[in-house]
């Protein structure tokens, strides 16, 4: 946490100048900082269990001094390279299926490429002040929906029997075969095309979204919703991270240290996770992400203005 | 036979995205850690490159003339488009992977699923080209 605000503060000093007044001396000072910042934001995603990539965005284009553009393009890479490490223990254990992925990667991975195509065609003002607006509404709607549950196994409808959406995986945390099925199947497609476009337009992780989709509205079990939900967000930002590569909103200098950053806080999350309180760390993130909501919509401001 | 083949499939696009996804990231690590500390030359030197990041993308590359699209593949000569590399081989993890899944399904003749698969990664490969919505 002392790393994180020493990068906030020095952050903070700079975010005033413009990007011409920034001396060449101390231009290695802001990989240090994104590395820094990236790193506490991977272990906080971890710990709080939000996730890195919709933290990632609206903190680091609220206190750096890089463009939205490539802010987005490295959110995008950032959830991207998060959900592909996980993605293979996930699915060798069973917690990640594939079959109940691909309809909505699909769907959503579509939207994801519209939603950045879209995202880098507006202007910026438009683009930061929706930016803190989305990132304040994912707060709230994140603080309010709390941890989410398991439910009673549903009856699968129609479509879900169909796509045959069923299966069944072993907990070893309750020594058990879990059966799953999932319904309200058409309602959970419009849920991910609606995702997708965020996730592309942002260059957010859709996580925070994923699970609840999956978990609340669809009715799968809550660690198949979490492993799955990785394995979405890994195909939907794949369709959307291209489009920023094709532009050149992809810069290394961005999403080399955000990725090794992230990674490596998430590696001491995962450690810290047994002792740490996570509704404390949960509620300090979302207090972030209001902050940084709220950055976010006044730049967007100023730039109307 | 359905639920084998879907082990299968799952199975094997977690082994490929485990070994491609480790492969990218050792990529990047080193390539960027040539770029940074100045081993690679780059395309824009980085002491310049802090004046252009607050730029609008297409700001950054009418003012830089840097590559979009395929063409920086005709830089790789440079420590910016060497660590893109790792970057665009993390993009293609999810593309690889899903396109050897397809061909278990094919082979098994579960063609639904192998159909979503294909459009799965028709959607994908769209992308990857930059045909529509990259530049050319």
């Amino acid at each position: 946490m002392i790393s994180f605000f020493l990068a906030i503060i020095l952050s903070a000093f700079a975010t005033n100048a413009t990007a011409a007044d920034t001396q060449p001396i101390v231009w290695w000072l802001w990989p240090i900082c994104l590395l820094l910042v990236s790193f506490v934001i991977g272990i906080a995603a971890v710990v709080s269990g939000v996730g890195g990539g919709v933290l990632f965005v609206p903190i680091v284009s609220a206190f750096f001094p890089f463009h939205l553009d490539f802010v987005r393009g490295a959110g995008l890479m950032l959830a991207l390279s998060g959900a592909l490490s996980a993605a293979p223990t996930l699915m060798r254990a069973g917690f990640s299926s594939l079959k109940l992925a691909m309809p909505f990667a699909l769907i959503g991975s579509i939207t994801s490429f519209a939603g950045a195509f879209l995202g880098l065609a507006l202007p910026t003002a438009v683009m930061q002040t929706s930016l803190g607006l989305a990132t304040m509404l994912i707060g709230l709607l994140i603080w309010s929906a709390g941890e989410t549950r398991a439910g009673v196994t549903p009856i699968s409808d129609r479509l879900a029997s169909s796509l045959q959406l069923h299966g069944i995986y072993y907990d070893p945390s309750v020594r058990s075969f879990v059966p799953w099925r999932v319904h309200r199947t058409t309602e959970g497609l419009l849920a991910f095309a609606g995702i997708g476009a965020l996730a592309g337009m942002f260059g957010l992780g859709a996580g925070w979204a994923n699970v609840p989709a999956l978990n609340l509205l669809m009715g799968a079990p809550l660690k198949l919703s979490v492993g799955t939900s990785g394995l979405i967000l890994s195909i939907v930002d794949t369709s959307a991270a291209w489009i920023y590569i094709h532009r050149g909103a992809v810069l290394p200098i961005i999403v080399a240290p955000a990725i090794i950053g992230a990674m490596l806080g998430a590696k001491i999350g995962a450690r810290l996770l047994r002792g740490a309180s996570s509704s404390v760390v949960r509620r300090a993130v979302i207090v972030l992400m209001l902050v940084a909501g709220c950055r976010s919509l006044f730049r967007g401001i100023e730039a109307w203005t | 036979m359905d639920l084998e083949t879907t082990c299968k499939a799952q199975m094997s696009y977690a082994t490929w995205t485990d070994a491609l996804g480790r492969l990218a990231l050792l990529f990047l690590s080193i390539a960027f850690g040539l770029y940074v500390f100045g081993v690679s030359e780059s395309f824009i030197p980085l002491s310049e490159l802090s004046k252009h990041w607050g730029l609008q993308v297409n700001e950054y590359i009418a003012l830089t003339k840097a590559p979009t699209g395929w063409q920086w593949v005709g830089f790789l000569g440079k420590g910016d488009y060497q660590s893109l590399v790792g970057i665009v081989l993390l993009a293609l993890t999810s593309v690889l992977a899903l396109l050897r899944a397809t061909v278990i399904f094919l082979n098994a003749g579960q063609y639904q699923r192998a159909g979503l698969a294909i459009a799965q990664s028709l959607v994908l490969i769209t992308a990857t080209s930059g045909f529509i919505g990259g530049t050319h």
